[in-house]
């Protein structure tokens, strides 16, 4: 098992790093090396937010640049009683979401539920079991584009960002049984493909 | 079917994410390109220096567009004028025929950005502390002095950043060209020293306007049920919840809760962005 997370948010600081509120703060009071700090903690992981909620390329560039645009304008109403992280990915969320309403409908729930009766998921198998390491992540990719975009961003939003229920459903405007539901769901899709 | 149990989602939820974590980190570890890198630090630089932030960009260049298209209507309008009565079309009201009618010189959106750009730096409220008259800090990418402007958490900030700085350079080279530029708004920018403490202002309630939102929807809202809660606020409230939205970058939402407004309030007076989004 890898130990080290590939989420950077619950990340642990040592006393001399300043808080991501604090480097926001201190940008909203024209400290541009603040703002240059909190970037790089979080560019990677919110460019691959992105590109693997929207699974295109240009768009996840021209969303990425649009997050920070927004960060930047709205810096003096910023406030620490905010999180930054969630309210950074609530941003990157919204557009992605404002996108998807433009390019085409969302599937319906009767839609998804409708794909998962075909699937069946035997609780004790191990993805990685069977398949060569290039295979799995293949299969992974694949996986993650064909979930619903809700289920996608769920996943996405816990095992990119390391976000727990109650930050995601803040984030997706959802319940704490709704983010569940749809992290099962999510993980019962991406079950059956690695199978498949 | 048959769906995880808890257990799978538990693994899922754990520290490191388990199986699936295991998983995921077999994915590449994509980078945004360099080229996004200088873009994002170029207009944070330009945002703290006074430039017109890139989210306006596109009000401004419609902006131009518009003020050309009614300038080229109005030089029409204007060069129709000497016509003889019969030519003014039929539905001409008589007051549009006046011959010693005053034009209004046409306002720009270049011109609107640049008078509102002081307000957008300006204090958020008038509880947070006037800045010093020290100057703001210089270029990013040279470590400096803790700056006097800095709001009170920004020195001990500063220099937390000053020794991560020492371990690791800032690459970003663009966003130091920026920094020097503009020092009357860098000024302006420095007003907000004191905001580590904010007392109850415009902000803070516009926060509790989300929050009572968030209270109202624990299952999602639907859109219609959101802007139909926004109707029930009063136009301050109502407005301060637009620009949120905005900020949340739901545009869509926005224009259409703004219209709602616009037809429920006619009367009332729209902050300078949101009277740009119409």
């Amino acid at each position: 098992m890898v130990s080290a997370l590939p989420m950077p948010y619950p990340r642990a600081m040592t006393p001399d790093e300043p808080t991501d509120e604090e480097l926001m703060l201190a940008y909203a009071g024209g400290d541009l090396l603040a703002f240059e700090t909190l970037y790089r903690r979080h560019r990677g992981a919110l460019y691959r937010f992105l590109l693997r909620t929207l699974h295109h390329r240009a768009d996840a560039d021209e969303l990425f640049q649009e997050t920070w645009s927004r960060v930047i304008v709205a810096r003096e109403r910023y406030r620490p009683e905010a999180k930054f992280t969630t309210w950074l990915l609530q941003i990157a969320h919204n557009l992605a979401i404002d996108r998807f309403r433009r390019q085409r409908p969302q599937a319906s729930v009767e839609e998804t539920e409708a794909v998962l009766r075909t699937l069946d998921a035997p609780e004790d198998d191990r993805p990685e079991r069977v398949l060569s390491e290039f295979e799995q992540r293949r299969r992974l990719q694949l996986a993650l584009e064909d979930l619903p975009e809700e289920q996608r961003i769920a996943f996405l939003l816990r095992i990119e960002n390391g976000l727990g229920l109650e930050e995601i459903g803040e984030i997706t405007r959802a319940g704490r049984e709704t983010v569940k539901s749809r992290l099962r769901y999510a993980l019962a899709r991406i079950r059956a493909r690695m199978q498949s | 079917m048959t769906l995880p149990d808890d257990r799978d989602l538990d693994k899922l939820l754990s520290d490191d994410g388990g199986e699936w974590g295991a998983l995921y980190r077999k994915l590449s570890r994509v980078e945004p390109p360099r080229r996004l890198d200088r873009n994002v630090l170029g207009e944070a630089a330009r945002a703290v220096h006074g430039r017109v932030p890139r989210r306006q960009r596109w009000l401004v260049g419609l902006g131009s567009a518009a003020g050309i298209v009614l300038a080229a209507g109005i030089a029409w309008h204007v060069g129709h004028e000497g016509m003889p009565p019969t030519a003014a079309p039929a539905f001409e009201t008589p007051a549009a025929s006046t011959p010693h009618r005053q034009y209004v010189p046409v306002q720009t959106f270049e011109e609107s950005a640049r008078r509102a750009a002081p307000k957008t730096e300006a204090p958020a409220s008038p509880a947070i502390a006037p800045a010093p008259a020290a100057p703001p800090p210089p270029a990013a990418a040279k470590p400096r002095p803790p700056a006097p402007s800095q709001p009170a958490l920004a020195p001990q900030t500063s220099a937390k950043l000053e020794k991560q700085a020492v371990a690791t350079p800032p690459p970003q080279a663009a966003a130091a060209n920026d920094a020097t530029q503009d020092s009357a708004s860098k000024a302006a920018a420095g007003s907000n020293a004191g905001t580590a403490a904010p007392p109850r202002t415009e902000e803070t309630e516009s926060l509790d306007v989300r929050e009572r939102a968030r209270d109202a929807s624990p299952e999602a809202l639907t859109r219609s049920q959101e802007i139909r809660n926004d109707m029930r606020m009063p136009p301050d409230a109502w407005i301060r919840r637009i620009q949120w939205l905005l900020d949340e970058g739901r545009n869509e939402q926005a224009i259409e809760s703004l219209r709602l407004l616009r037809r429920m309030h006619p009367n009332v007076e729209l902050p300078d962005d949101l009277k740009e989004l119409q």
